[in-house]
Parts: structure tokens; C-alpha cells; sequence
């Protein structure tokens, strides 16, 4: 018989990985994470430091999921040698799960899309993004320089937070994509109350909202500084994780009767195109606020918005039309896998023939290495975050909006409503 | 290692950042980690005189959402250097986490606290009790202590000390 309240997915989470029944809302515990995520631009200076310190094992090498993906290939010598350095690094620490160049795709995605992340994990590491692992239901959380420690002990500490429950309902309008409602809910709820707590989804319309969708929703939330964001697991993570996962695993949900600080009732087809304006991601309007700003660049891709749902929406509008003189348009797609996918469904030449670039997966733009912005320059694109100097130039403005928005302001030359080239 | 200390007050306002704030975004980018160099440099844009005045042993008072922003290690360094702990309306889930990690003494979130304190005042602080005593004016408040896991990676020197010392017990 249950002695305890009921529990929410995130308590449940880290009451598991501490070694207990049941854990309450503000307690600190010493979790052991499932997995931990790591990428090649921060790795090899953490494996150095601990060198440095004597240390030449860990605890659970085999917990740890290494990345190719803030600069790939690499742009210069200083980082290739980074790279050549890690594969040795990672050899004699008997860390075997890394996905190198060309196998390779920004972390938040390429760990889902290769089975690692299963409903219920607590996964941690120090790219803050890394809240977009939530879409397949688990609890995936940054922290930053402390990942150093975790990797080497396979512990942190966390606080029990709580949990904001959303529920979606209805279905979306044409031109409306999930990055408007994440950046939309970012606005909604701002950082006082999001901080140290975790959003959950849920509602009748998960049914129809698919995994790229979930991982949006997810991966923004941080930047208001959400804990995790998390979608409870149904039958559309289950479809998704039936080609990708071998063997059983367990769906962990919240409890009916769970305590949630605050529940919030959406309607997706409430929702209509939005933009982020500079110079921080919640601050979010509809699109005609910035109609007519001239761009200097298009940007399509991230962790937020590379997906087959960003690259089909973009193709969408510019099947048949031309990227305006002066406009530079870069498509970068998500991971390997994704870009595979996006060749063999006809996307990319319907890029490259409207006038688009289209580069290797990596952060590049939105981590400002790659096609960075020239100081006055402005950016429309689905990069994760538009504060000054995130895309090169602290003098840049940069803009936030979905596929479909940043792709009609290619062919425009100038914000536009993505709507009147549906 | 003493948790209950007396010391001068330093009463702030909300909003403090961490960047340009409690540290000069000039030391992140100099990659600048020692904690004694950085302890010359808190607060100077607010005041300049601030870190010559602060000394070991005294309190921040700090209002809500201090050291908010990109977690950069340096501010929270600079503070470990000048010996101070922190008294805080509030602090987001980035910046509380680096100050914890670098070893700097804190309780977060006291609510009401700049309602008992003035810059200069003389306070006795308890943090395993939770107990914030105003010597200069002799008010008293109540509040949380901090949490054995904070107390104790403090204790430690720094996340990290705490952490390896751990791991050896666990075995790794």
C-alpha cells in the first residue's frame, strides 16, 4: 500500500536514481544519473583537469555519451588538434559510446535518435539544451562545470523541484509550427516561475504531436530556466522508440492526484505565427511586430529547429521561388541522420536551387563559429537563443522564428508573415 | 569549519548580475580561476571601493535574482577569495548551483531579509539553525537552514574536492 503522496514523473526520477521509494518536493539528493551526455568542444579540457588531479578512471565510462557537434568539420588547426587529443583521451578512459565526425549530430538530438534516452532516465551533462532529451520522457537537466565531477564519480547532487503541468488540446493552424508555441509558452511563463522547477505535457493533443515537435517544446524551455521540460510518455514515444530501442523499458508517469505548482490548459489552434525580437528569447510577439526588418541572414537549423519538421516547413516556401540578392540563407540540418533523410526526400536540391547553402550538421551559427554576423547585420532564423553576440557580432540583432517565418524572409528580403506563401 | 559567524553587513538590491555585476566579464574571458586575485575585483563596477572595503568574515545581504545570468565561475571565485558568505531574497537555479560549487557560503532564499538589515550592521548568522540575528538593532528572523549537501561540499573547500572525496569512498 502506497504511504507516500503521489508523485510526479520528476520526483519519481530522482527518488530512483537516489535509491529511494519516494522523494518530496525540496529535498536534496545525491542522484546517480543514467547516462551523461558530453561533447567535443568542453570535453577534452575536463578530461585534462582531472589528469591533472590524478585521477585516470571512471566510475561508469560506459554511462557517458560523447558528441562530435559545436564545430564540425573543424575550422582550424587549434581544433582539430582538440579532436585528435579526444580520441585518445576517450580510449584510455574506456569511454566507447562517441559519435565522431560523421557520425555524428548536435547531442540533444543525436542521443535520442540513436536509442540511448529512455522514459525515465535522469540524464545530465553540460550543454544547456540538453532539456530537449525530455521529449521521449525523461528527466534531462544541465550543469554545466559540475558535469566534470559527475563524469568522473557518476553522481551529482539535485534538489526535488517541482513540476508545472501543460496540457495541449485542438490542433495547429497552417503556418504555425511547435516553435511558436515554445517560444509563446517562454513568454507566457518567464523566468521567475519557471526557475528551478519542471514543465510537463501532456493533454488529448499529444496524440497527434510527433517527436520533432516534442523536442522543440523541450529544448526551449531551458532558457528561461526550466530544470527539464518533459512530455509524459504515451504511444507516439513508444512508435518512436520501437525502431530505435532494443529490449523493455518501463514508462514512468506522474501519478494521478501528483501535486503541480501551477497547471496550464492550451489550445493549439489559439496559436498563430510568433517572433522572437531582440535581444533575449522571451520576448516574443506576433510576427507582424517585426514586419518589414530587412535581413542580412537565414538561418535553418540547431537543436531547436533543424528537424525534418524545420527542413520540410522551409522547403514548403521555397519550392519554386528564389532567395532574394543580398540575403545569405544557411540550412543546417540536425544530425547526419536527418540529413540523410532530408537527401533522399528531394529537400536539399530544393535548397541549393533556391539559392540556400546547405552545411555538414553541426551548432555552427548559433554557437557564432560558422556564417557568424557582421556587426549592424540582422538574422531571422531557429537558433536556439537571439542574445547579443550568441551569432558573432554583439552588435547583431538576431530573431526567432519558426521554419516557415525565417524561409519567407529569405525570398521577402524582410520579416513577413510566412502565411502568404503557404 | 564555523557556521555560525559574525560579520559587517553589504546590502545590495535585486537584480545584481553576475557578469558586470558581482565580476567584470573581462576575468571570464582572461580565463582568470584564482580566487585571490579575483577577490580584488568584486563589485568594483558598482562601487570601486567596494572590494577594498569588504573584508573576511562579512555578509552580502543580497536582494532577489542575484547573480543572475550566465553562471560563469568568476564572481562566485572572487567571493570565495574575500571570505564572504550570502544572504539572499533569491537566486535562479544556474548561479545558486556555481556558488555552492565554488565553496562560498549561502542561504537562499531568505525572504525579508532586506527588511532586517542596513549596510554596516553588525550580524550573527547560524546557517545550520537557520537563524539571521541583527546585532546592531537586535532583530532576529528565522529561516532555512542550508541543506547538508551544500553544508558539506562547502566544508569540502569546493564542489569538486567534495565530490572526489566521495568517489574515493565509492570507490572509483
Amino acid at each position: 500500500m502506497n504511504t507516500h503522496s503521489p508523485q510526479t514523473i520528476a520526483q519519481k526520477v530522482f527518488a530512483r536514481t537516489a535509491g529511494k521509494e519516494f522523494s518530496n518536493i525540496g529535498e536534496l539528493l545525491m542522484c546517480e544519473p543514467d547516462l551523461f551526455q558530453a561533447i567535443d568542444l568542453t570535453l577534452p579540457h575536463y578530461l585534462q583537469t582531472i589528469k591533472e588531479r590524478g585521477i585516470y578512471k571512471l566510475r561508469n565510462p560506459e554511462k557517458i555519451i560523447v558528441f562530435a557537434d559545436h564545430e564540425v568539420p573543424a575550422q582550424s588547426e587549434r581544433v582539430a588538434a582538440l579532436k585528435r587529443d579526444l580520441r585518445l583521451q576517450l580510449k584510455e578512459l574506456g569511454i566507447s559510446h562517441f559519435y565522431d565526425e560523421g557520425r555524428h549530430g548536435i547531442s540533444h538530438q543525436a542521443i535520442v535518435e540513436n536509442g540511448h534516452v529512455l522514459p525515465g532516465m535522469l540524464v545530465t551533462g553540460n550543454d544547456t539544451h540538453i532539456t530537449t532529451l525530455g521529449a521521449v520522457g525523461a528527466l534531462a537537466t544541465p550543469i554545466v562545470y559540475e558535469a566534470l565531477q559527475a563524469f568522473v564519480t557518476g553522481e551529482m547532487w539535485f534538489r526535488v523541484p517541482e513540476t508545472i503541468r501543460i496540457n495541449y488540446s485542438g490542433t495547429l493552424n497552417e503556418g504555425v509550427m511547435s516553435r511558436d508555441i515554445s517560444q509563446w509558452l517562454i513568454s507566457k511563463l518567464g523566468r521567475d516561475r519557471v526557475d528551478y522547477r519542471v514543465l510537463e505535457f501532456g493533454g488529448t493533443a499529444t496524440a497527434s504531436i510527433d517527436m520533432d515537435f516534442r523536442m522543440t517544446i523541450c529544448n526551449v524551455a531551458v532558457d528561461i530556466g526550466a530544470k527539464a521540460a518533459l512530455f509524459e510518455p504515451d504511444s507516439v514515444t513508444r512508435d518512436y522508440l520501437a525502431a530505435r530501442v532494443k529490449g523493455e523499458y518501463e514508462i514512468v508517469s506522474s501519478d494521478a492526484g501528483a501535486s503541480y505548482s501551477e497547471v496550464f490548459n492550451e489550445d493549439l489552434s489559439d496559436f498563430e505565427p510568433m517572433i522572437a525580437l531582440p535581444p533575449r528569447p522571451e520576448n516574443v510577439d506576433k510576427v507582424s511586430a517585426a514586419a518589414g526588418v530587412k535581413v542580412d541572414q537565414v538561418y535553418i537549423g540547431s537543436c531547436a529547429g533543424g528537424r525534418m519538421e524545420d527542413l520540410r516547413a522551409a522547403a514548403r516556401i521555397l519550392e519554386g521561388r528564389t532567395v532574394r540578392e543580398g540575403v545569405r540563407m544557411v540550412v543546417v540540418p540536425t544530425s547526419q541522420q536527418i540529413y540523410s533523410a532530408a537527401a533522399k526526400e528531394g529537400l536539399l536540391s530544393i535548397f541549393v536551387d533556391a539559392g540556400a547553402m546547405v552545411t555538414a550538421p553541426s551548432c555552427g551559427p548559433c554557437y557564432g563559429s560558422l556564417a557568424p554576423l557582421a556587426d549592424g547585420e540582422v538574422c531571422i532564423g531557429t537558433g536556439t537563443t537571439n542574445i547579443p553576440g550568441r551569432m558573432g557580432s554583439q552588435k547583431a540583432d538576431i530573431y526567432l522564428s519558426n521554419a516557415m517565418t525565417a524561409s519567407a524572409a529569405a525570398i521577402a528580403g524582410e520579416i513577413v508573415d510566412p502565411r502568404n506563401y503557404l | 569549519m564555523q557556521w555560525r559567524k559574525t560579520g559587517t553587513a553589504w546590502v545590495f538590491g535585486d537584480n545584481i548580475s553576475n557578469d558586470d555585476g558581482i565580476m567584470s566579464l573581462k576575468f571570464v574571458r582572461e580565463q582568470e580561476y584564482r580566487p585571490e586575485v579575483l577577490a580584488h575585483h568584486i563589485f568594483e563596477q558598482i562601487d570601486p571601493t567596494l572590494p577594498s572595503k569588504i573584508k573576511v568574515g562579512d555578509f552580502i545581504v543580497a536582494g532577489r535574482n542575484f547573480g543572475f545570468g550566465n553562471p560563469h565561475v568568476q564572481g562566485f571565485l572572487g567571493l570565495k577569495g574575500a571570505g564572504v558568505s550570502i544572504i539572499a531574497e533569491s537566486v535562479l537555479r544556474g548561479p545558486l548551483r556555481t556558488c555552492i560549487n565554488a565553496g562560498v557560503p549561502i542561504l537562499s532564499p531568505v525572504s525579508g531579509i532586506r527588511g532586517l538589515v542596513e549596510s554596516g550592521d553588525e550580524l550573527e548568522v547560524d546557517f545550520i539553525e537557520g537563524l539571521i540575528i541583527n546585532l546592531t538593532t537586535q532583530k532576529e528572523l528565522k529561516t532555512d537552514p542550508i541543506p547538508e549537501i551544500m553544508r558539506e561540499i562547502v566544508e569540502a573547500g569546493s564542489g569538486m574536492d567534495f565530490m572526489f572525496r566521495r568517489a574515493g569512498i565509492v570507490n572509483t
